[in-house]
């Protein structure tokens, strides 16, 4: 109520949504931690994991609407960095437990470098120590307790079989570290598939692996044991039915891993996917087909490859309602805010970053599928 | 008055051929992505600065207002801080911001969907008819309602009615009340409270939502300048509200001014909707420089006129960073050499005097402009 009083003033006097956002020029503060809109996260250390791995450990502070920064393992949170004045974010899932969090008040990201990616090699090579960025409350659903009720209905043996490949190993090293200890009653074991010499923050698993009974590590290097297979999957358990699977890593791992898995009669109902981050844009396809989601409408449009029309005309010939107003690119009257995925703008001829940002339908093609919030 | 001959020489304006227009095109495209590349945390760090001013300004602005009354010198400081910051907020902030020039950045307060300025005009109304009617269709006589505002004859392509014969006073009350003017633009584009709708008017808001908007925003800035911040400065309370009545009027004068100087001069040209239909992106380019022009001027008024001073550029870039127009012009105006198109710039008293001519000139009945004269009112 005084908020919403001081809220009016600050918008009758200074024409600023809040007053805070009115001074917000003289703090050298991420804007949407000084607007309580994201947590703020100071760089407290970068390790290198491999030659293209490296682990980012940020304390947090803040609150975002009156919340102190909290997770559950296997979650992620959107990282926004401000790169050559512009502020991006890309989603990271948390690496580090939840002790450390309660801890000492940071979390460990651990991030791939992406091929051509304009965000994780920039970031490794220029952040410091003590620098200031933001990240959002935690995010997704690859959390232990959504498979809790499927493992307590069985009744023999309780299985969780994690599966990992290469950077995928990020959230199951959080889950593990997290629940290992505190459910006694069920079997872990993760299969962790990457290239001989790039296992990545393996210290603490092993000695998990010895401190705890119900846990089994097994490392498997993809160059020479080979992607996931039946037999892979007959070492550590005999009884599929009675587990549940988490998978998470590149697509092509997910999908192969998936269908193993499926095939040795995993009920589909067991088995957790995480899509793993998003693809950077040098791994897009783009002539192939994409879905356009338009989130107030809740209207999903398939794309064919060959169709080059614009987010407006997909928007117009789809009912969904969009201000528009010279169709040529000048007025950005047509202005809204794409969630995720990538547009090509048919008039600079450039193509846009992947993450949130505004873009102008009328000239916008969608490349990817694209989340736009009209 | 000033000499009015800019030396333009008229034989350099012959209509470009299609293939003409079409490498004209890709040479500003050119310009466009060169400035576009280098975009970015010089800009921030620009725009931010300018904010911190214009923040500074104000503040500093409303306190000298109150020591009016120790001394009245302190009052007119008061006064010139305040209009100045009103003047950076609208022109080199609100008016580029609006135009999306820093939405790049991602910065919720410098968005162009969400900023909201210092101005009796709502943000939203401005964008529909500045950025959208004004710079879609500049000087195209009927779409355009920007050239001469529906109020002033400032071309042969309005027939004269007498109440043109003393629209130099009608101009005088416009600059004064200019705030007010561009707050009713729209509507009385929409003929919201009087006047049949002009036929082929495409509506792009509804009436109610107009004038709900619009009365919102002229009533906040009624409270701020005339109640709230002179109670606030309790017995000092006429002193303030005099002092915000001059600081708007020092801005509507100068804005008024300024937005005159860039489409008014003399030697700008008209065009009809027939010449422009389904133009080519080398046609929209080739009409925004000929309906443009340029002030000269040292780097402060530059900024002060929030870069409308390179009217030229902003008409052909209105998307790029305004504090890139003055580098920009240089390669701008080779191009025009280049192509033979007239590029119409000057020091700010000759191009406002022959404003002035305009404005006077087409006050009397003059029919058709012939002779010497259609040099200096130029139809396409």
């Amino acid at each position: 109520m005084l908020n919403d009083l001081t809220n009016k003033l600050s918008l009758t006097l200074f024409n600023n949504a809040t007053f805070k956002a009115y001074f917000s020029p003289f703090s050298t503060k991420p804007i949407a931690v000084l607007m309580g809109d994201m947590f703020a996260a100071k760089v407290v250390t970068l390790a290198t994991e491999n030659n293209d791995m490296y682990s980012l450990t940020l304390a947090i502070s803040g609150k975002v609407d009156g919340e102190s920064f909290s997770f559950t393992p296997g979650q992620y949170i959107d990282l926004q960095v401000k790169q050559n004045g512009r502020y991006l974010k890309r989603p990271f899932t948390i690496s580090s437990s939840r002790a450390q969090l309660k801890q000492d008040r940071t979390i460990t990201l651990t991030i791939k470098k992406q091929v051509s990616g304009r965000i994780t090699p920039w970031l490794a090579d220029t952040v410091e120590k003590g620098e200031l960025l933001a990240i959002s409350p935690a995010k997704g659903d690859f959390v232990l307790s959504a498979c809790l009720p499927t493992v307590a209905n069985k009744s023999t043996s309780k299985e969780v079989i994690f599966i990992a490949g290469g950077s995928g190993i990020t959230p199951f090293h959080s889950l593990l570290l997290s629940h290992v200890a505190d459910h006694p009653h069920i079997n872990f074991t993760l299969l962790y598939y990457a290239r001989t010499n790039q296992h990545v923050l393996c210290e603490n698993l092993v000695a998990l692996e010895c401190e705890q009974d119900n846990f089994t590590l097994q490392l498997l290097h993809s160059d020479r044991d080979g992607h996931c297979c039946a037999e892979h999957i007959n070492t550590i358990t005999t009884d599929l039915n009675n587990s549940v699977a988490y998978i998470c890593g590149p697509n092509a791992m997910m999908e192969n891993t998936q269908a193993v898995l499926l095939g040795m009669g995993l009920a589909k109902g067991s088995l957790y996917l995480e899509q793993f981050g998003l693809a950077s844009f040098s791994h897009v396809d783009v002539n192939a087909a994409r879905q356009v989601s338009f989130t107030s409408t809740n209207k999903m449009i398939n794309v064919s490859e060959t169709n080059q029309q614009t987010l407006l005309t997909l928007a117009e010939d789809n009912a969904v309602p969009a201000k528009y107003g010279c169709r040529i690119g000048i007025c950005q009257e047509c202005k809204c805010k794409k969630v995720s995925g990538v547009v090509y703008n048919s008039q600079t001829k450039t193509y846009s970053d992947t993450g949130e940002e505004d873009i102008q339908a009328c000239i916008s093609v969608p490349v990817t599928d694209v989340v736009i919030n009209l | 008055m000033a000499t009015l001959d800019k030396g333009f020489n008229n034989k350099l304006n012959k209509k470009l051929s299609e293939e003409q227009l079409a490498q004209l095109a890709i040479d500003l495209d050119g310009v466009k992505a060169k400035a576009m590349e280098q975009v970015g945390s010089t800009d921030e760090r620009y725009i931010k600065k300018i904010v911190r001013l214009q923040r500074s300004l104000e503040i500093a602005g409303r306190i000298c207002l109150v020591l009016g009354f120790m001394s009245l010198y302190f009052w007119g400081i008061g006064v010139l801080l305040l209009s100045a910051s009103k003047i950076l907020d609208n022109m080199e902030i609100g008016h580029n911001v609006l135009h999306g020039q820093y939405d790049w950045m991602n910065d919720p307060t410098l968005n162009s969907q969400t900023f909201e300025w210092d101005n009796a005009c709502s943000s939203e109304s401005w964008k529909r008819v500045h950025n959208y009617e004004h710079h879609t269709y500049t000087n195209i006589i009927g779409k355009d309602r920007d050239f001469g505002y529906g109020l002033l004859r400032l071309s042969d392509d309005f027939s004269w009615r007498l109440r043109n014969l003393w629209q130099f006073g009608t101009y005088l009350i416009l600059s004064t009340l200019f705030q007010w003017g561009i707050a009713f633009h729209e509507m009385a584009g929409e003929r919201v409270f009087f006047g049949k709708k002009k036929a082929g008017r495409e509506s792009h808001v509804d009436v109610e939502q107009l004038k709900k908007v619009f009365y919102s925003k002229s009533t906040r800035q009624i409270l701020k300048d005339y109640v709230i911040f002179p109670l606030l400065a309790g017995p000092f309370f006429v002193m303030v509200l005099l002092g915000n009545l001059a600081a708007n009027l020092l801005r509507n004068f100068w804005t008024s001014t300024i937005i005159f100087c860039g489409h008014f001069p003399t030697e700008v040209y008209t065009f009809t909707e027939k010449e422009c239909e389904n133009e080519s992106r080398g046609h929209w380019y080739y009409r925004q420089i000929l309906g443009s022009a340029n002030l000269t001027g040292p780097k402060w008024f530059h900024i002060l006129t929030g870069h409308l001073s390179c009217q030229v550029e902003h008409h052909l870039f209105p998307e790029v960073p305004a504090h890139r127009y003055v580098a920009m012009s240089k390669e701008v105006q080779d191009i025009a050499a280049k192509y033979g198109i007239a590029y119409n710039t000057g020091n700010f008293f000759s191009q406002y005097a022959s404003v002035l001519q305009r404005v006077i000139y087409f006050s009397f009945p003059v029919g058709k402009v012939t002779g010497k004269k259609a040099a200096l009112y130029p139809r396409f």
